[in-house]
């Protein structure tokens, strides 16, 4: 039942993510580039997209710390994870900026991009391979 | 005539309602169940449990129906990415391997580490964003 329920939230939250990166406009990488770049012929729209996901998942995450005070789980039972870490590392600084630097020489980053790539978008799918093979090498070099 | 805010271009009205939407399955993952929106991570722990049907496993699939369901009713967005090859390449690389570095990327510290007031997230934000912006705008300038 547990599992069910799991899996049932995890692909209506798929789905609504995945609309709401259409509707957003981010699966164009013209359109983030336009955001990115702020000082010629400035398009803000997503900066409007990061504004009304945030307005909207911070009083969900208010409230799910509140039910962690009073030792509530989550719907579906299990325990809510919330990260731990807080140490601004080296680790998170240089990742940060490659993945910046990443983003904004083509204006793809994850979600938008796996979403393109479904669409059928074979610059998308090239990209996402890209990806992969970087996870893999992050996977073959740098020690958790 | 040329103005610093591309007006032609901006969309607020499918900005705010898509970014909602966003936000909405943030927030659809913690209170369902107890889990972080941040893709690079539910992709790369998706791939490491694999043939199991794991969450994140769900997750993707339900983002797959999104896109068919949209293209199928709506019709998926046409534009082209008139980019040369080793440019895709090099930035796939940098996002995989910068996200799994930095531990998360835009949706993960972007959108969820701000909604709870991380500052490890905000620092994450402000570095992605300005290499995104630097690199943007340099390549405006080519």
């Amino acid at each position: 039942m547990n599992q069910t329920m799991t899996l049932i939230i995890s692909i209506i939250g798929g789905i609504v993510f995945g609309i709401g990166l259409i509707i957003a406009q981010m699966v164009d990488p013209n359109k983030v580039v336009a955001f990115l770049r702020v000082f010629d012929r400035w398009d803000p729209s997503l900066g409007l997209v990061m504004g009304a996901a945030i307005a909207v998942a911070m009083p969900a995450f208010f409230y799910v710390k509140h039910r962690i005070r009073n030792n509530q789980a989550a719907i579906n039972g299990d325990d809510i994870e919330l990260p731990t870490a807080s140490q601004i590392t080296p680790k998170l600084i240089i990742g940060s900026m490659l993945f910046g630097i990443g983003w904004g020489m083509l204006g793809f980053c994850p979600a938008p991009a796996l979403v393109t790539a479904l669409a059928g978008y074979s610059e998308a799918i090239l990209f996402l391979a890209a990806m992969l093979v970087g996870y893999w090498v992050h996977a073959k070099t740098v020690k958790s | 005539m040329d103005t610093w805010i591309d007006f032609a271009n901006f969309t607020p009205g499918s900005a705010l309602l898509g970014g909602a939407l966003i936000g909405l399955a943030a927030a659809i993952l913690i209170i369902g169940i107890g889990r972080i929106l941040g893709i690079s991570g539910i992709t790369s722990n998706m791939l490491k449990q694999l043939p199991k049907l794991s969450w994140q496993l769900a997750f993707i699939l339900g983002m797959a129906l999104a896109t068919w369901g949209y293209s199928l009713i709506v019709g998926f967005p046409e534009f082209t990415i008139d980019q040369p090859v080793w440019r895709i390449i090099l930035a796939g690389l940098l996002v995989g391997f910068g996200t799994r570095l930095g531990s998360g990327c835009t949706s993960g510290h972007g959108v969820c580490g701000i909604s709870r007031l991380s500052t490890r997230s905000m620092a994450a934000t402000v570095t992605f964003m300005i290499g995104g912006v630097a690199t943007a705008s340099l390549f405006a300038l080519l």
